[in-house]
């Protein structure tokens, strides 16, 4: 069965009586759905704002976000890395999330993306000793594959709180599911959000002494 | 032969490291050969970058990302390029180095590996321009992307890659390669050039490729000798921008990964050129996308306002409307009709919201970079 | 993303603003050996050829031999345009400013400018729109 909760905006028609008909202010019961989804109404926004049992905002001191604010703050390269809290939360947020009502990662994750591709090229070229002969290969477009990206999130344990929706069917919840495809802009959205803040070198060095290096474990 | 030969030595040595892949890098193979288009990607510069080389000619290591050992082992059997002392004797190509204004020590050689795409007789990666064309269109979408991000951070997804692609699409190139910098290409027969009496080595100073063929005449059927030509043709838009794209990767190789070098280099060239981002822009149903970004910035609802009008009997009436979120007038339009007015004023609010732009902005890969304006990411309905 | 599509475009080429490069690629000089129409010419080929095409270094000089044809300068330029001008019996000095004219020239054909202003820009003012006239100023029904 379904569980309703009735919550009524405004006072109704009781307080209309008396007053002019001008005065009035337009009185509605909103009904909201939880659980299942029923087509036409409208569902409990406080359960769209969850993701996997856990709710959105920064969480219960920081609880949310204090993993990868721990994580980036351990890093060890020439600048200190130090983020807004909103921005860690932006990082943490996939675009299918709420329907894209929060601040969402698809920005970072693009030039995260884009700073990757160049950067790993690049690694590739020094490692050859600016030989050509690797650009192009499996291992080479490996360096920027979902699968590898999802798995950099993994194993950091970054991804223990991540906001988005899984397309399961039938709206199962599975903590396990963690589909790469979105899991790995976490990865490439830390990119970003370096390189939109302290610059492309500070973001080469993260790839090169971090990202790389877990990806050759 | 030769290759077949190899290939069956590589495979071995993959059996060991990934082996229920096996059947899955035949396939990629066999659709090397078949030339099927590469679906995944809507844009020219995206599959530029995610372009598969023909592994077969290289021994791979066991652990595919130990990139030193890579190696290439047919060099020794296939036709090699020019040396540098014999590209300079091409007028072509010194002139196109001099066009270019690329540094002293970018070798002449380089130029003309740039300009030799994939063909049967270099079918070796070491001899054309497959490599240096994956290179060059990542180092090209960096910074095109890292400009376009900066000085337009509100742009969606959607459109920013469409943008990007009007600067280094196919087309974008192939017009800057062939009516900027003047390349040619090699359309004369082995006859022609026979009874030209040209000097061999003058071949080497045009764009060389195979055209594909996609609607041949009437009555004439496509015939090739050989099933891995397909793999290598190439449409001349194609062609031309990966000669671009191979130039500019060049350069990288050759200035010592110096990023101020490239950077001027793909100032001057590519994003001196000009795009209208704002006509990039095709809204559907721009009143709901307008009041769903209103909604999310805490903003008013909008409502259109008639500000004056010609006079609705007169022969052609005009209509100047305002698009208003509470006393903030987002903007104004004009039409011949209402409702053209109405949603013409839609689309310039989302314009101005879309295209903002900060001042005195600095790329992430300059000097004294100090942060730049992250967007929250676009809104929908 | 849904609410927007992108159209293509491909970018505008805009030579000078940033790099500029010459529009002429070739220049062709065709001469005979032996006709006296050639003298000039073959004084410009001996005499100053090789510094002038220095001067150029983006362009590529091909002298060809025509046996009993009248000397022709051909320009080919970078947007497949081409020029030819005859120097038929001139002398090394119009022969050479007749080359500088091929090397300085776009290819297009000649023609008297209509507008004064040309620009690939759109106007800064735009369309003219009801709008900007004042209040007070503006057409009453």
């Amino acid at each position: 069965m379904q569980s309703f909760s009735r919550m009524l905006r405004t006072p109704s028609i009781f307080n209309r009586v008396g007053s002019s008909i001008y005065n009035t202010t337009s009185t509605r019961s909103v009904v909201f759905v939880r659980g299942q989804r029923v087509q036409g109404l409208i569902r409990d926004p406080s359960e769209i704002l969850s993701s996997d049992g856990i709710s959105y905002g920064y969480g219960e001191n920081n609880s949310n976000i204090l993993v990868l604010k721990n994580y980036l703050e351990s890093l060890n390269l020439s600048k200190k890395l130090e983020f807004d809290n909103d921005l860690l939360l932006q990082i943490l947020t996939h675009k299918s999330f709420a329907h894209g009502l929060k601040p969402y990662n698809s920005q970072l994750s693009f030039i995260g993306e884009q700073t990757l591709q160049l950067i790993a090229t690049k690694y590739v070229l020094n490692q050859s000793n600016n030989e050509l002969t690797a650009i192009g290969s499996i291992g080479h477009r490996l360096l920027w594959s979902d699968k590898l990206l999802a798995y950099f999130a993994q194993d950091k344990g970054i991804d223990s709180v991540f906001f988005c929706k899984k397309a399961l069917p039938g709206g199962k919840i599975d903590k396990l599911y963690k589909p790469k495809g979105i899991y790995s802009t976490i990865t490439s959205s830390i990119i970003g959000a370096i390189t939109c803040k302290y610059g492309k070198s500070i973001a080469e060095e993260f790839i090169t002494t971090e990202l790389i290096p877990t990806f050759n474990k | 032969m030769l290759a077949s030969n190899r290939s069956s030595i590589h495979i071995a040595k993959r059996f060991i490291s990934i082996s229920p892949a096996i059947s899955k890098i035949n396939t990629i193979n066999n659709n090397l050969n078949n030339n099927s288009v590469n679906h995944k990607f809507k844009f020219s510069y995206e599959n530029a970058k995610n372009k598969q080389i023909n592994q077969n000619n290289l021994s791979l290591p066991e652990n595919k990302l130990d990139f030193l050992n890579y190696n290439n082992n047919s060099s020794s059997s296939s036709i090699s390029l020019l040396s540098n002392d014999e590209a300079k004797l091409i007028p072509s190509i010194v002139a196109l180095h001099a066009r270019l204004n690329l540094p002293k020590n970018y070798p002449f050689n380089t130029l003309v590996k740039s300009l030799t795409c994939p063909t049967n007789e270099f079918s070796n990666l070491s001899s054309n321009n497959q490599q240096l064309s994956i290179l060059g269109s990542h180092i090209l979408s960096f910074y095109i992307s890292e400009y376009l991000m900066t000085n337009y951070p509100r742009l969606p997804i959607s459109i920013l890659k469409s943008a990007i692609d009007s600067y280094i699409g196919d087309f974008s190139l192939y017009d800057l390669a062939k009516n900027n910098w003047g390349i040619e290409e090699d359309l004369t027969s082995k006859l022609d050039k026979y009874l030209s009496n040209e000097p061999e080595i003058f071949k080497f100073g045009k764009l060389r490729y195979i055209r594909k063929v996609t609607n041949p005449e009437i009555n004439v059927t496509k015939y090739s000798n050989d099933q891995n030509s397909n793999t290598f043709e190439l449409s001349k838009a194609e062609a031309y921008a990966n000669s671009v794209r191979s130039i500019i990767a060049g350069l990288y190789i050759h200035s010592n990964n110096n990023d101020l070098i490239i950077k001027n280099f793909i100032n001057n060239h590519i994003l001196s050129r000009q795009i209208d981002i704002e006509s990039l822009f095709q809204f559907k149903e721009s009143g709901k996308l307008l009041s769903k970004i209103l909604k999310s910035n805490n903003l008013q609802p909008p409502v259109v306002k008639l500000i004056s009008e010609t006079g609705r009997l007169s022969s052609t009436p005009v209509y100047v409307v305002g698009c208003f979120s509470g006393e903030n007038l987002l903007s104004t339009a004009e039409g011949c009709s209402l409702r053209e007015a109405r949603i013409k004023s839609f689309n310039k609010a989302l314009k101005a919201w879309y295209l903002y732009k900060p001042l005195d902005t600095k790329l992430p890969s300059d000097e004294g970079f100090n942060g730049m304006f992250v967007d929250q990411g676009e809104k929908f309905y | 993303m849904v609410g927007v599509s992108a159209i293509q475009q491909v970018s505008k080429a805009r030579n000078g603003l940033g790099a500029f490069i010459l529009p002429c690629k070739r220049v062709t000089i065709s001469y005979c050996n032996f006709g006296g129409s050639s003298a000039g010419v073959r004084d410009f080929l001996r005499l100053r050829l090789g510094k002038f095409a220095q001067q150029y270094p983006s362009v590529e000089f091909h002298i060809l031999e025509k046996p009993g044809k009248h000397p022709v300068l051909f320009g080919n330029y970078s947007n497949d345009l081409t020029k030819q001008i005859c120097v038929r019996k001139w002398n090394i000095d119009v022969v050479e400013n007749k080359l500088k004219l091929l090397l300085n020239a776009s290819g297009k054909k000649l023609s008297k400018p209509k507008h004064t202003v040309v620009s690939q820009n759109k106007s800064v003012r735009g369309i003219w729109s009801p709008f900007y006239v004042q209040p007070e100023h503006r057409f009453k029904i």
